[in-house]
């Protein structure tokens, strides 16, 4: 087929097609992202306009608590939660990225040990790993509420970083030394014949030409814990720890929702991982690919 | 120096007290954070333990299994955990493959769909939960003015607060979020079928539908079963859009397991019958990962 002109009404079949698509895909989000930048009025307004007349950013400005005291105590009144959103941003991100870097430091050794090195109980290892992915997270948070309660760590970001790095740690090694594996062993051989050691193998052949490899795994460990809520709302009680999600997900608490900051919240939380995943869309795409067909 | 480098070899002399080194950390940590509270839920389980009554810990045995499938709000929970999963992971593996087959194709626009795609699987499930809440709104939801305005209903409706559209919705928003993830490892799979076999059977005479019927889908056939496994898993383990849309109401209509274990470990404080609720879950997606990862092993990915 490759060259090959196509039937007009096979391009125009398949265009209506990804129309339909491309109005589920994209329509929820355009919904959300147009709600925020509304003002209250005209979110309100019958029928809905699909695009605001003037694009107002008052909600990010109460949402983020920027803006005149008179202008921030209304919002208040409106939703309480609004003033956790900040901080809950700052824990999001202390503990992404911790998780990210933690990641990729514990996830390394262990993925070069599978692609590099021979050892017998290599395969059971790697099986006890992908074992481990299979844990239902509702499984662990009960006994982990517990450990951590007496542990004293409840309302903690370092509770949060433990519990994520154990829920990524599997997926992450599995990506890294199948990654490793695609790196050609000859030229560490080569470094070797140079008078290269092991560790200068690592650092300055095998860790280099990993670049993609090793940016996926950080941006995936990432945005597994920054989208994590099951164990962020039950570890967490105050905004000294709360995570963006779980704020954001406190907006629908009260009986009356005001949607126009909770879009604009929900734009903020989702701000990171849709960034990532348009920058790094390859990357995570053969991630993704790789990971999971192969376990 | 050659022979030094022959001896570095990976393949040469095994080294397993290296590897054990290099993979104390990783181990250490899924022993801590996984396996003791594994070993430790199953403990809770065969007791009666209340937080709010941490005196009266008792040892009960399978007490609290068999109080769980003596009453009725486990069976309901389970009912509709099923339903749940069956249709949530019904409709995103038809539209996620669906999806697959059509950025397959060539068409102006695809790679502007491709990169579309992925937004939904990397917004967080409770902003994803959020979004719908607004789209279901019953004074000023847009799905109500839409449908409204093309006569399939003749007022609005709150549909978050009827027990008949309160599951539906939540399959809406759960298939929303999951369709990227199917395609993109569907979309993987169709890349991988040779040319040639389209060729051949084109040669046969074999026309559009049989070429799919013949070629396509047994080549897809593994992934597909790969698919609907991660996807049971991830259907059994559905609590953040729950928590988000509807909190497992109206009445219990939308109370699935993972719900029912949240409600009854943190609201109920009863640890001893969550960690059961727990374990039946875990024994359920355990069993599917065995199936998982013998799939895995017999394709060979596994032994290389």
């Amino acid at each position: 087929m490759t060259g090959a002109r196509q039937h007009p009404l096979r391009t125009a079949l398949l265009m209506v097609f990804a129309l339909l698509f491309f109005i589920f895909l994209f329509g929820p989000f355009y919904w959300m992202v147009v709600t925020s930048l509304m003002t209250e009025q005209e979110m309100l307004s019958v029928p809905p306009k699909l695009w605001p007349s003037e694009l107002s950013f008052d909600n990010y400005m109460a949402v983020l608590g920027l803006g005149d005291p008179q202008f921030l105590a209304e919002a208040r009144n409106r939703a309480p939660a609004v003033f956790e959103v900040r901080q809950g941003l700052v824990n999001s991100l202390i503990v992404g990225i911790c998780v990210a870097i933690a990641n990729i430091l514990i996830a390394t050794p262990a993925a070069y040990t599978f692609s590099r090195l021979k050892f017998g109980y290599s395969l059971p290892l790697l099986m006890v790993y992908l074992a481990t992915r299979m844990v239902p997270p509702i499984m662990l948070v009960v006994p982990m509420f517990l450990i951590v309660r007496n542990l004293g760590l409840i309302d903690t970001p370092l509770a949060l970083v433990a519990v994520y790095c154990a829920l990524t740690l599997p997926f992450s090694i599995w990506l890294l030394q199948s990654y490793f594996r695609t790196m050609p062993v000859e030229l560490e051989e080569a470094a070797v014949i140079d008078g290269a050691s092991r560790w200068q193998t690592v650092r300055m052949v095998l860790l280099p030409l990993s670049l993609p490899g090793l940016t996926c795994v950080a941006i995936l460990a990432f945005m597994g814990s920054w989208s994590e809520f099951l164990f962020a709302v039950t570890f967490t009680n105050t905004s000294a720890s709360r995570t963006l999600p779980v704020v954001a997900a406190s907006f629908v608490d009260t009986a009356s929702i005001q949607f126009d900051y909770v879009m604009a919240a929900g734009v903020i939380t989702a701000l990171p991982p849709f960034l990532l995943a348009l920058i790094f869309q390859r990357f995570i795409v053969s991630g993704l690919s790789s990971g999971a067909v192969k376990g | 120096m050659a022979a030094r480098a022959r001896g570095w070899r990976t393949s040469d002399q095994p080294q397993p007290l290296l590897a054990f080194v290099l993979n104390s950390p990783a181990i250490l940590l899924l022993l801590v954070m996984v396996l003791y509270p594994i070993l430790y839920s199953a403990w809770l389980s065969l007791h009666q333990y209340n937080l709010r009554r941490p005196r009266a810990v008792e040892f009960i045995g399978l007490g609290n299994y068999i109080e769980i499938f003596s009453t009725p709000q486990f069976w309901n929970a389970a009912r509709i955990t099923l339903v749940f999963s069956i249709g949530s992971i019904g409709t995103t593996v038809l539209l996620g493959t669906l999806l697959a087959l059509l950025l397959n194709e060539r068409f102006p626009g695809r790679s502007v769909l491709r990169a579309i795609a992925l937004i939904p699987w990397a917004i967080p499930p409770v902003v994803n939960g959020l979004v719908w809440q607004w789209l279901f709104e019953g004074q000023n939801g847009l799905i109500n003015h839409i449908l409204l305005s093309v006569g399939v209903i003749d007022s609005y409706q709150a549909w978050l607060a009827h027990p008949t559209t309160a599951l539906p919705a939540l399959v809406i928003a759960q298939v929303w979020n999951h369709v990227p993830f199917v395609a993109i490892v569907m979309l993987a799979a169709l890349q991988t079928i040779p040319g040639e076999l389209y060729d051949a059977a084109r040669v046969d005479g074999a026309n559009v539908f049989q070429r799919f019927w013949y070629v396509t889908f047994p080549w897809l056939s593994h992934s597909l079963l790969l698919v609907l496994i991660t996807q049971t898993m991830v259907a059994l383990r559905t609590f953040d859009i729950v928590y988000v849309l509807t909190g497992g109401g109206p009445g219990d209509s939308t109370t699935v397991i993972a719900w029912l274990t949240y409600v009854t470990t943190f609201s109920f404080t009863d640890f001893g019958k969550g960690n059961a609720y727990a374990y039946i879950i875990a024994l359920v997606t355990m069993t599917l990962s065995i199936f998982y990862i013998r799939m895995l092993w017999k394709r060979g990915d596994m032994s290389k």
